[in-house]
């Protein structure tokens, strides 16, 4: 008996000193100028990608010899804890990349600079209007800027669609669904696939934007419960459930490798094909996305890089944040993306015909889905939400629910969000 | 219950049981073959899988992404460990980076393998000793307050660590940890099972030899160093192999803790890496790196064979 | 130790005998009873990891109760350790009966079932994640093709989900409690079979009444332990089925209580809502703990 009332005695001792958790930390101070210093930037993507990266921060520390910037790779399945880890717990980088939105949600948390204060809204008139509007906080605070551009395209075989009597990729979803039905008739056994996107809200953004639909209302209202968006989730729930669209996601230039007829895949699929798959060569093509009846929307994707308010070199951050929009920075991280054999897409619209790691017939492409594309919504609480709206649209494709259910579902969870 | 060691995994016969060798032993075996049988089949799906990572590692790039698959490697290859044809500086089709050349950090590779090892043995041979420190104590010594300490202990082991993961990552922070070897090394020594099971062992043996060090007038410390320790050698054998497993092996403490690239262990780097390359070219070398990480465990299972079983069959038999 | 010894040397041996202890316990005060009693009061605060943990009482654990991916968390979490550790022990069992010789046959036998035991557990995270390989180029589909069947997208497809788990879960542990149950057969006289025998029992009756009683505390200990281990599963989720941002895989068809753990408390920074999470782990598997008999024996012999 005794002994448990003293090991009782002692938990309870130790739960109540517990009962102090301490949180904040002291603010940073600003360090000098010609001191010298050493920024750390945590870059969302590959190590290759960080290799083409250190290329500009390598430049910039020829400009400036005191500076040193220093790029680590976060990986994107474990990114955003990390960042969100950094965040609140005032340590870590100087300088981040992550998804499009992502500063913004580190911002309200207090943990980043508003970049506004150091002049760089001035990016603006450089930047692709629709990307930079999604990066910036609905109050207008600008927590990070773009650091580069993705999209998707439609790439297909052009020996399987001559097969089936194409001459030409479809152009809008009723082209899309016959070309499909076309190819299956000529014994095509994988008509279409989708690899980016695939059962995911980036998937769903597409046809939601080409149906003429959107996430959120201007100020940051849920809006998926219009016909617009109902419409568009009926499409591409039909794509998979009535036109054989696979759940399973195969990596695009595999897909097309493997005898799929069309395939939906990032902008970075056109890079390896010829490299990797010596096969297609010359059997391939791509084009944009088939358009809806609102239009050819389609998702522009890309990382933003934002400067962190508990660095200890806020000034040299934003600048070299700056300097990643200069022709020399673009230049040095396109040569070093050439080299080896890497996607960039600078985010200056006015570079990504000459000054992308692609060929020019590619980036023209994806020019034309930069002019009428849109990016992920900045609203409050929407990357907390995507993976739940994305699970309310997988339960919608794979018949567990039914759509109008699967799509009040998704906007009550983005109401709760909200905040 | 009392558990004579059994013969080890790959043991010789009878070479650590007395009595008739089991063929002859009429117990209710499943007799003959044919009741085996599903069991040798079972087998098949053990060693298919491994074969699998195993060819994997062999094949170049262009023949992992062919269908269908091919079964024996058609040009066998160590380019997905190190690819002398590859280059950062041209771009060069059919050559992808060997596992050695994947990861932006100083040593690339070598840096995990060598954190891993750092860690686990630190963590092995530090916990070793913490634990055989106070199981002496606790068994041996007849101080107040033994019993409540030891109580807490096994109701301890009841616990289930994630359980104390969050307020061990907001004290790891705190103490400006996060990031280092010491968030790895330090929060991992205390580890209750393994005083339990030192301490179990401890009792079982006489107090003849510690008695005659005292009278002797040999410190308390001198006689943990040269008597209580050789004579838990086989306990300690056996506790270390499943530290030095558990601790190999961990992920999501290491996830939570590492921020900067050159921390991370092996699992959580292959980890990243598996998450970046999602192409069935790359998997020659993130196999290669799977395989990589289990050639230390393996080693050390093959060193320590006979403990393993022994150790295996105390942990769990005892009491 | 019952020789009267005079009080200034008891004194300074029991000195020593606090600082020998001295390590150990305060590394366990300050990395176990003190989080522990953290984690406790954490789960009745909102604590977002910036602003100083809020008081709220009993809220989380009643958010809880409402929260369906929890539900659906503890869910898939049942299902799975039911079905792993019952898998898992019959096989065991099934493997030590008929592997428990000592000739070369059932060595390389146990050798092979015990293979995934010594193997990095990452390495055979990422082998499962290549075998399950959605297009043809994956093991699991090329047999399928065998089989005339088209490629199965086996981590897309949500009623799989765990069924995979379990598989991988019980391929990679039963040589393990094949190896624990070898040895209990080791210990089990001889002369009980014989005297069986002479008695007229058959083989079933001898294995009725003679092995399985006596491997009652191998068969405790496979399955307490396999419950606890199985309760704690992470990595599986994490490695072979998540996708980016979403830790439960497909419609979360793999979420479970620890990965949701990590998800509360490290995507979203919800410390305390995660923390009551922990605490519900913590109940169920110190229950599932005091059915462990062993504990309670090891206290009595102190």
């Amino acid at each position: 008996m005794r002994r448990t009332t003293a090991a009782g005695a002692t938990v309870l001792l130790a739960f109540l000193t517990s009962a102090c958790v301490t949180g904040g930390q002291a603010p940073a101070q600003q360090a000098d100028r010609n001191a010298p210093e050493t920024l750390t930037f945590w870059s969302t993507g590959g190590d290759d990608e960080t290799a083409i990266f250190q290329k500009a921060a390598d430049l910039y520390h020829q400009r400036h010899p005191n500076v040193t910037v220093k790029v680590q790779t976060l990986s994107w399945d474990d990114a955003y804890a990390k960042l969100l880890a950094a965040a609140t717990s005032r340590s870590g980088p100087d300088v981040i990349s992550g998804g499009m939105t992502w500063t913004i949600q580190f911002g309200a948390r207090g943990a980043m600079v508003d970049l506004r204060t150091r002049g760089l809204d001035s990016l603006k008139a450089q930047a692709q209007p629709a990307q930079w509007e999604s990066a910036i906080s609905p109050d207008g605070s600008v927590y990070g800027v773009p650091l580069d551009m993705s999209t998707l395209a439609l790439y297909y075989r052009t020996d399987l669609l001559d097969q089936a009597g194409l001459d030409a990729p479809p152009k809008t979803w009723e082209e899309l669904t016959a070309a499909i039905g076309k190819l299956k008739e000529a014994g095509v056994k994988k008509p279409y696939s989708q690899d980016w996107g695939n059962l995911d809200w980036i998937g769903y953004f597409n046809y939601l934007y080409q149906a003429g639909g959107t996430f959120y209302t201007p100020d940051c209202k849920p809006s998926l419960d219009t016909p617009q968006a109902e419409r568009a989730l009926k499409y591409w729930v039909d794509l998979y459930r009535e036109h054989g669209a696979p759940t399973a996601i195969a990596e695009a230039s595999d897909a097309l490798d493997t005898g799929t007829a069309m395939v939906v895949g990032g902008n970075w699929i056109a890079k390896g094909i010829d490299s990797n798959k010596p096969k297609l060569k010359g059997k391939w093509a791509m084009t944009t996305l088939p358009a809806g009846p609102a239009g050819p929307t389609t998702f522009i994707g890309g990382r933003a890089i934002g400067v962190t308010s508990f660095s200890k070199h806020v000034e040299t951050g934003a600048d070299f944040v700056k300097f990643m929009y200069s022709d020399e920075a673009i230049a040095a991280i396109v040569a070093e993306a050439r080299n080896r054999n890497l996607p960039y897409i600078p985010p200056r619209p006015d570079k990504v015909v000459d000054s992308s790691s692609f060929t020019p017939e590619q980036a023209q492409v994806f020019e034309r889905a930069f002019k009428t594309g849109k990016a992920a919504p900045g609203c409050p609480g929407w990357d907390e939400s995507a993976p739940d709206v994305s699970k309310q649209l997988q339960s919608a494709i794979l018949g567990k629910a039914d759509i109008r259910t699967a799509l009040s579902e998704a906007a009550k969870v983005m109401e709760r969000n909200a905040g | 219950m009392a558990v004579a060691p059994p013969d080890t995994i790959t043991d010789a016969p009878g070479s650590s049981r007395p009595g008739p060798p089991p063929a002859a032993r009429g117990r209710s075996r499943l007799n003959g073959h044919l009741l085996r049988l599903p069991f040798y089949l079972l087998s098949l799906t053990m060693l298919v899988p491994f074969y699998w990572l195993l060819i994997t590692v062999f094949k170049p790039p262009a023949e992992l992404a062919r269908t269908p698959p091919s079964f024996v490697p058609q040009s066998p290859t160590v380019a997905n460990f190190y690819d002398a044809e590859w280059s950062p500086e041209r771009v060069n089709p059919g050559h992808l980076q060997g596992i050695f050349q994947r990861f932006q950090v100083d040593f690339g590779f070598w840096r995990f393998l060598f954190n891993s090892l750092l860690i686990t043995t630190t963590i092995t041979v530090g916990a070793l000793l913490i634990c055989s420190l106070a199981a002496y104590v606790i068994a041996k010594h007849d101080i107040r307050g033994r019993r409540v300490i030891f109580l807490m202990i096994i109701a301890s082991m009841m616990v289930p660590w994630q359980t104390t993961l969050i307020p061990n990552y907001i004290v790891m922070r705190n103490l400006g940890w996060l990031d280092s070897y010491t968030a790895y090394i330090v929060p991992a020594l205390a580890k209750a099972f393994v005083l339990f099971f030192l301490v179990q062992f401890l009792q079982s043996l006489p107090n003849e030899l510690i008695q005659a060090a005292r009278v002797d007038g040999a410190g308390e410390w001198r006689i943990w160093w040269r008597i209580v320790l050789p004579l838990l050698r086989p306990a300690l054998a056996a506790m270390s192999i499943f530290i030095v497993l558990a601790e190999w092996n961990n992920f999501l403490w290491p996830l939570i803790i590492v921020q900067s690239d050159e921390m991370a262990n092996l699992p959580v780097a292959l980890a990243r890496l598996n998450s970046y390359y999602g192409g069935p070219d790359h998997q020659g070398a993130i196999m290669a790196g799977g395989l990589l990480a289990s050639v230390p465990t393996i080693v050390f299972f093959l060193v320590f064979q006979r403990y393993f079983t022994r150790g295996i069959a105390l942990s769990g038999l005892k009491g | 130790m019952a020789h009267p010894v005079p009080l200034r040397s008891r004194l300074r041996r029991y000195g020593t005998s606090y600082a020998m202890l001295l390590p150990f316990l305060a590394l366990f005060a300050a990395f176990l009873i003190w989080p522990l009693a953290n984690s406790l009061y954490l789960s009745f605060t909102a604590f977002d990891g910036i602003n100083p943990a809020a008081f709220i009482g009993l809220d989380n654990f009643a958010q809880l109760a409402q929260d369906t991916r929890f539900r659906h968390a503890l869910g898939n979490t049942a299902v799975y350790v039911l079905a792993s550790v019952l898998l898992g022990t019959l096989l065991s069992l099934g493997l030590a009966l008929a592997f428990d010789g000592t000739g070369w046959a059932h060595r390389i036998m146990r050798t092979v079932f015990f293979l995934p035991s010594v193997t990095s557990s990452i390495a055979l995270m990422l082998m499962w994640k290549w075998v399950l390989f959605p297009s043809d180029v994956g093991l699991a589909n090329t047999i399928v093709s065998w089989f005339g069947g088209a490629a199965v997208p086996w981590l897309a497809t949500p009623g799989l989900t765990i069924p995979i788990l379990v598989l991988m879960s019980v391929w990679g542990g039963m040589g393990y409690g094949m190896v624990l149950y070898v040895a209990g057969l080791g210990s089990i006289p001889q002369e009980y079979y014989d005297a069986a025998e002479i008695d007229g029992a058959s083989a079933w009756q001898r294995f009725r009444h003679i092995t399985l009683p006596l491997l009652r505390p191998v068969t405790t200990y496979v399955v307490v332990t396999g419950l606890i281990g199985a309760f704690q599963v992470f990595e599986a989720v994490y490695i072979v089925f998540r996708a980016t941002n979403n830790v439960g895989g497909v419609l979360d068809s793999g979420l479970m209580i620890v990965p949701y753990l990590y998800d509360q408390g490290f995507t979203h920074f919800r410390l305390g809502y995660a923390s009551a999470i922990a605490w519900v782990l913590f109940l169920v598997i110190f229950v599932l703990s005091l059915v462990n008999l062993r504990l309670g024996r090891a206290t009595k012999e102190l």
